[in-house]
């Protein structure tokens, strides 16, 4: 029986890794939509490989490319973010949900609607609108899985078991570029030393995000809207090999660790197989190679972010959206050479509680409109902030 | 009453084929995709099968090829890259040029050939970048100019407003048909807002909406001189109590051809 994929977020990183596993058993697929941003050509190429019914591009302006790259093929090619809409409500029966930012919430929410298995890789959708995308699962008897290598984790360490009996969910991080830093040095960090990962390899925003810990905070705040766990529960530690991605820690103090190598292909195959598993072609860990493996707690001094995730997970409501709107905001001023690489978090810090008590949004309802509207002041309000030091 | 009557005896026929207008083109539009070029190839063949028919009287053989090659021509152009879009239109007028001979509105083939072909192409192009709320406001503002400008012709009446090319065109119903579309534009700005953010706000997408209502407009008019110096008074009679697909869509043609040149502009 062949299940019907759809991939939003192709072209990325996640995406690839996606397409990588299905073109390894074509057979078993039949691949609805592709969508993808500016990069029109690989998204061609693998519609065209894959034989999509349609391939999107977010660009409205890129639909002229896009019919070239697939001129003679039967691929239909559409584009802008109503096309996006439309290839969510496509009938499919596993959807993989890898756009980034806080354009993949909608999607996502459509995809749920149809009823499909959302295999969920897009940080924003459980951070902005965590109880709306669950009980928008729950309404139209559609599942999420997680894609995230700590989330996958956690939720493959739950497996028969009862969440009510989890004491404790860790989750571990590198420690990204600086853990070693001096703090006296971070404030003037590089944006070629913030954009090199240790161990992962992926696209420049996340690895930033990884440096500064608002990685983590998000994945922190994605853990308690996806597992339904209070925030006291959820800890954050220190790993720098990257082969542990979360431990659980039950009632009877037994604490069940997922140890695999760094490699997301893992997670993906997971979500796409599930609940088989399926043999991956990912390496086999040589656990005596490796000797030994070392964990320490975050400094809550060095890594700002997960102390505001605290925060914003004991606000609630609008408050995600945001902290996440904030961020990508400060992390462009980064990127664009703007502000240092500590004033990131100094700028979310004062967004968040500018705008705590905000009439638009506080007490406003958890809906795609507010969150947009939310993301939109958190953006604006970080542009002010900018503009004011300089 | 007999005078109201057939004042208004059309009406029922009217509304009936607009009706039934209305849920096939619904449809498809809704469908999108392969369903909706091959709908938009169709209705442009059977626009050009009416533009060749009407410019070259009797002879049905030229207008049959004409429609065809408008047909495929359009079908062929939804797949294809717009570098494609001039050669496959000049190659289609071109062939229409050259079959027509002198005498035959040769002109009038060369500029009303074009504009339908390139709204076919509008059309879609629209449905495949800017999505089904763009296509469905643009129909809404047609139809909406279209019947404000209906009834208030008919009711108020008054000075004419273009007679040299349409003698029943009334001031009264152009502006009737300017305000039907800002309303149009008006309801349609909470959606808007939500598909394109605060960019494109309710005003904006009220001044819009009259801009297409006076394309659409200057459609009506231009295809009524058509018909005109053709010395016919429908373009075929496909649609019972509208004429043809020319006389029921001429608005669309000119409107959509400006919302893609706005859509690709802002």
């Amino acid at each position: 029986m062949t299940r019907r994929v759809s991939i939003f977020g192709a072209t990325g990183s996640i995406g690839q890794n996606t397409i990588d596993l299905i073109a390894r058993a074509p057979a078993q697929y039949q691949v609805v939509a592709l969508t993808g941003g500016q990069n029109v050509a690989q998204l061609a190429a693998d519609a065209r490989r894959l034989g999509a019914q349609v391939a999107v591009t977010a660009d409205p302006g890129k639909l002229d490319s896009l019919r070239a790259a697939l001129a003679g093929s039967p691929v239909q090619a559409m584009a802008g973010r109503a096309a996006l809409l439309e290839a969510a409500a496509m009938p499919a029966d596993w959807v993989m949900s890898a756009i980034v930012g806080a354009a993949g919430l909608a999607p996502g929410l459509i995809a749920l609607q149809q009823g499909a298995t959302l295999a969920l890789a897009n940080k924003e959708s459980l951070v902005t609108a965590g109880p709306l995308l669950m009980a928008t699962a729950r309404q139209h008897n559609a599942r999420v899985l997680p894609v995230d290598s700590e989330h996958s984790a956690i939720f493959q360490a739950l497996v028969g078991e009862d969440i009510a009996q989890v004491e404790r969910i860790i989750i571990t991080a590198s420690g990204g570029a600086f853990r070693d830093t001096p703090m006296q040095d971070l404030a003037h960090v590089t944006l070629a030393q913030a954009s090199s990962h240790p161990n992962w390899a992926m696209g420049q925003r996340i690895t930033i995000d990884s440096a500064s810990m608002f990685n983590k905070a998000l994945e922190v705040i994605e853990t308690k809207e996806f597992f339904g766990v209070s925030p006291q529960q959820i800890e954050v530690l220190v790993h720098p090999e990257s082969m542990v991605h979360a431990l659980v820690g039950f009632c009877d103090g037994a604490l069940m660790a997922h140890v695999g190598p760094p490699d997301m292909r893992h997670a993906i195959g997971y979500a796409l197989h599930w609940p088989q598993r399926q043999p991956l072609p990912v390496a086999r860990l040589d656990l005596a190679a490796i000797g030994q493996l070392s964990f320490r707690a975050p400094d809550l001094a060095r890594y700002p972010a997960l102390r505001l995730a605290g925060e914003v997970m004991q606000a609630g409501g609008l408050a995600g959206a945001v902290f996440n709107g904030a961020k990508e905001r400060a992390l462009d001023g980064f990127i664009a050479g703007h502000i240092g690489f500590l004033e990131m978090a100094v700028l979310v810090e004062k967004v968040l509680s500018q705008l705590a008590g905000h009439p638009e949004l506080a007490n406003a309802t958890l809906d795609l409109d507010n969150v947009a509207h939310a993301d939109h002041l958190a953006r604006r309000a970080v542009d002010a902030l900018i503009a004011q030091r300089a | 009453m007999s005078a109201g009557a057939s004042k208004w005896d059309d009406l029922r026929v009217r509304l009936l084929s607009a009706v039934a207008m209305v849920l096939i083109g619904g449809v498809e539009l809704w469908l999108g995709g392969h369903w909706f070029h091959f709908f938009v190839a169709l209705v442009i063949g059977i626009m050009l099968w009416e533009l060749g028919r009407m410019l070259s009287r009797a002879n049905t053989g030229t207008a049959w090829g004409l429609g065809l090659m408008g047909g495929l021509g359009t079908l062929g152009l939804s797949y294809l890259p717009s570098v494609f879009l001039v050669p496959v239109i000049g190659a289609i007028v071109g062939v229409g040029w050259l079959v027509l001979g002198r005498g035959n509105g040769r002109k009038t083939w060369v500029t009303y050939a074009s504009l339908v072909l390139l709204s076919g192409f509008s059309l879609i192009w629209i449905r495949d970048s800017l999505g089904l709320w763009v296509l469905l406001w643009l129909v809404s503002v047609v139809i909406a100019s279209d019947v404000a400008g209906y009834f208030a012709g008919r009711l108020i009446g008054g000075p004419k407003f273009w007679p040299r090319f349409s003698p029943k065109k009334t001031w009264s119903g152009t502006i009737a048909g300017w305000l039907g579309a800002a309303l149009m534009g008006y309801a349609y700005a909470p959606l808007f807002k939500v598909e394109f953010g605060p960019a494109l706000g309710m005003p904006a997408l009220v001044a819009l909406s009259v801009v297409v209502a006076v394309a659409a407009q200057l459609g009506d008019i231009a295809e009524s001189a058509i018909k005109r110096r053709a010395g016919v008074k429908d373009s075929s009679s496909l649609i019972p109590g509208h004429g043809g697909f020319l006389d029921r869509f001429d608005a669309l043609i000119s409107a959509s051809v400006v919302v893609l040149v706005l859509g690709l502009w802002l």
